[in-house]
């Protein structure tokens, strides 16, 4: 196994010329070439491209030009994200083939910055899922333990980073599709603010809940790539008007005098090993300084229905683009409607059609106040909830995910089942709010536990200094 | 059926029989919010308080029409071709 390298470090070094950006690729390229057969963390892996990357980029090293705060750190993106040229997959074969007109907002700043893309990851089929089961091509493996599952949706992109396939990586996250990885690959992963991180360019799911966030194997990294990717983008207008956070900065500032939330009425079911690091996480920040406060959140249980609610019928919306006639796959027929009907049932998996099902009857006539309107209800009493516990404490800790990574098969023959996965993630994505998993220990099987540090929307700063003291606890 | 209809889907008989169970399974477990009063709740539509955000009126490049069209299942004549659209009821 080799030392992982930290971002921060990587841009450190080759800017200074002492390390250079091909050296870090072929780091990459050669556990790939040992791994990846095992693991499939990748849907496409680019070693041409970023091998000329990384050569253009030491050139630009040695010649004295600017090189960027990213300079010769190698990412892998979730197979959502457009990439201009590059195949895009969404792990569906509805768009197998396809290769993007242009580059998602996230794609081009981590490329001004100097990073070196190095494939597209796997994930659930248009990111439905929680262990990455549901890609047409094939699950991905998780490298601590390959009977068990990377989490999901973004389980590639855990695990790319995981396996030291890449230095970080890019996820999405509808409902926990970043943090739930994250915690079950003993990563950081973070979901913005939303509205903080562009969504253009990012194949959407649930548009009203969908952010991009990193995968780090520390907190600095997730702070500087943060701070690369975040700020306004005039081409998404749920972009918010305002500029990238500082992060790094405030890592070492400590959490003295702040209150950390403890959820008294925190939905049951998660197991002991992961509750015993919750405990150990408040104690930690108790020791540092930081007062933990309860706080309780009575419609935090029904924000599972809530998000199976908006979620799919968002989807069944998004998802009509894909009907055969300006990109991917087609099933010819001999007329439109039979064309449509006969594409999307070739194309779409198990999971994709039984969404745009729930979803389509969700927001039906005579159907829409009774599941649709009702959700959106529910969603306003959560977003109160939050309201009101951050009246009395800065950032909230419950676990990521109820428990350790589980194995292949444990949750596929129930859907119910793996959506319980995301009891303790949904809730943010429906408020809008920040969150992130930090790894902390570890629990059954010496398997890794994340702690999940919520804050209110733009709270990234003090979710920021909490998760780092976590890190320098552990 | 009818919703299979309205998504655009087509299911053969044993899809259509297994995603109603599992939808009916579902929309079961659902019914937890019936617990909840919610007459006196504004439904939240959107997490982030911005509405109607428009650009400046400005021509700007758009995509490359060629590259667009290059990756359509079909096209011709700087368009997409389609099947008939009319004149096939179901």
């Amino acid at each position: 196994m080799t030392v992982r390298r930290t971002a921060v470090d990587i841009a450190a070094s080759v800017a200074a010329g002492e390390l250079t950006a091909t050296a870090v690729l072929e780091e990459n390229l050669a556990a790939i070439d040992a791994r990846e057969k095992e693991v499939h963390a990748f849907n496409l892996v680019t070693a041409d491209r970023a091998r000329e990357r990384a050569a253009s980029i030491d050139a630009d090293v040695k010649a004295g030009r600017n090189v960027g705060r990213l300079a010769g750190v190698t990412v892998a993106l979730k197979d959502n994200m457009c990439t201009r040229g590059v195949e895009t997959t969404c792990s569906s074969k509805i768009l197998e083939g396809w290769k993007p007109p242009y580059d998602a907002t996230v794609v081009r700043r981590l490329a001004d910055a100097g990073a070196v893309v190095v494939g597209k990851t796997n994930l659930d089929e248009f990111a439905m899922g929680s262990s990455t089961e549901n890609s047409a091509f094939g699950p991905t493996r998780n490298p601590l333990d390959t009977s068990r599952v990377p989490g999901g949706s973004s389980g590639g992109s855990a695990a790319a980073v995981a396996a030291g396939f890449s230095t970080v990586s890019f996820g999405s996250d509808t409902g926990g599709s970043i943090r739930q990885p994250a915690a079950l690959c003993g990563l950081v992963g973070v979901k913005p603010t939303y509205g903080m991180v562009s969504r253009q360019g990012l194949i959407a799911f649930g548009s009203s809940l969908d952010q991009i966030g990193p995968f780090t194997s520390t907190v600095a990294d997730a702070a500087l790539l943060m701070e690369v990717i975040a700020g306004h983008d005039p081409l998404d207008s749920t972009s918010l008007p305002q500029p990238a956070p500082a992060l790094s900065s405030v890592l070492s500032q400590g959490v003295k005098g702040m209150r950390i939330g403890r959820i008294t009425d925190m939905p049951e079911g998660s197991s002991p090993d992961v509750l015993a690091r919750l405990e150990a996480a408040f104690d930690a920040l108790r020791q540092a300084g930081a007062n933990v406060v309860d706080v309780t959140m009575p419609s935090m249980s029904y924000g599972l229905t809530a998000y199976y609610l908006v979620a799919p019928a968002e989807a069944s919306s998004n998802l009509a683009r894909f009907d055969g006639v300006r990109y991917g796959l087609r099933v010819d027929a001999k007329d439109l409607n039979s064309m449509y009907g006969d594409t999307r049932a070739a194309g779409f998996g198990d999971e994709v059609k039984r969404r745009i099902m729930l979803g389509t009857y969700a927001l039906s006539a005579g159907y829409y106040d009774a599941y649709y309107g009702k959700a959106l209800k529910v969603r306003r009493l959560i977003a109160d909830d939050f309201a009101k516990a951050y009246q009395s404490c800065d950032v909230i800790l419950t676990p990521t995910s109820p428990t350790v990574a589980f194995k292949f098969g444990d949750k596929t023959s129930n859907p119910l089942a793996m959506y319980l996965c995301d009891v303790f993630t949904i809730p943010t994505n429906l408020a809008g709010h920040a969150a992130m998993s930090v790894p902390f220990g570890t629990g059954e099987s010496g398997l890794p536990v994340g702690v999940q540090v919520l804050a209110p929307a733009l709270g990234e700063a003090p979710m920021f200094r909490v998760a780092a003291e976590l890190e320098r606890a552990v | 059926m009818k919703v299979a209809r309205l998504a655009r889907l087509h299911l053969n008989d044993s899809e259509v029989d297994r995603m109603t169970n599992q939808l009916a399974g579902m929309l079961e477990h659902f019914r937890d919010v019936d617990a909840l009063d919610l007459s006196d709740v504004e439904p939240l539509n959107q997490p982030i308080p911005l509405s109607n955000v428009m650009r400046d009126d400005v021509e700007a490049p758009s995509l490359d029409r060629d590259e667009v069209l290059s990756s359509a299942p079909a096209a011709q004549d700087g368009r997409f071709r389609v099947p008939p659209i009319v004149g096939f009821e179901e």
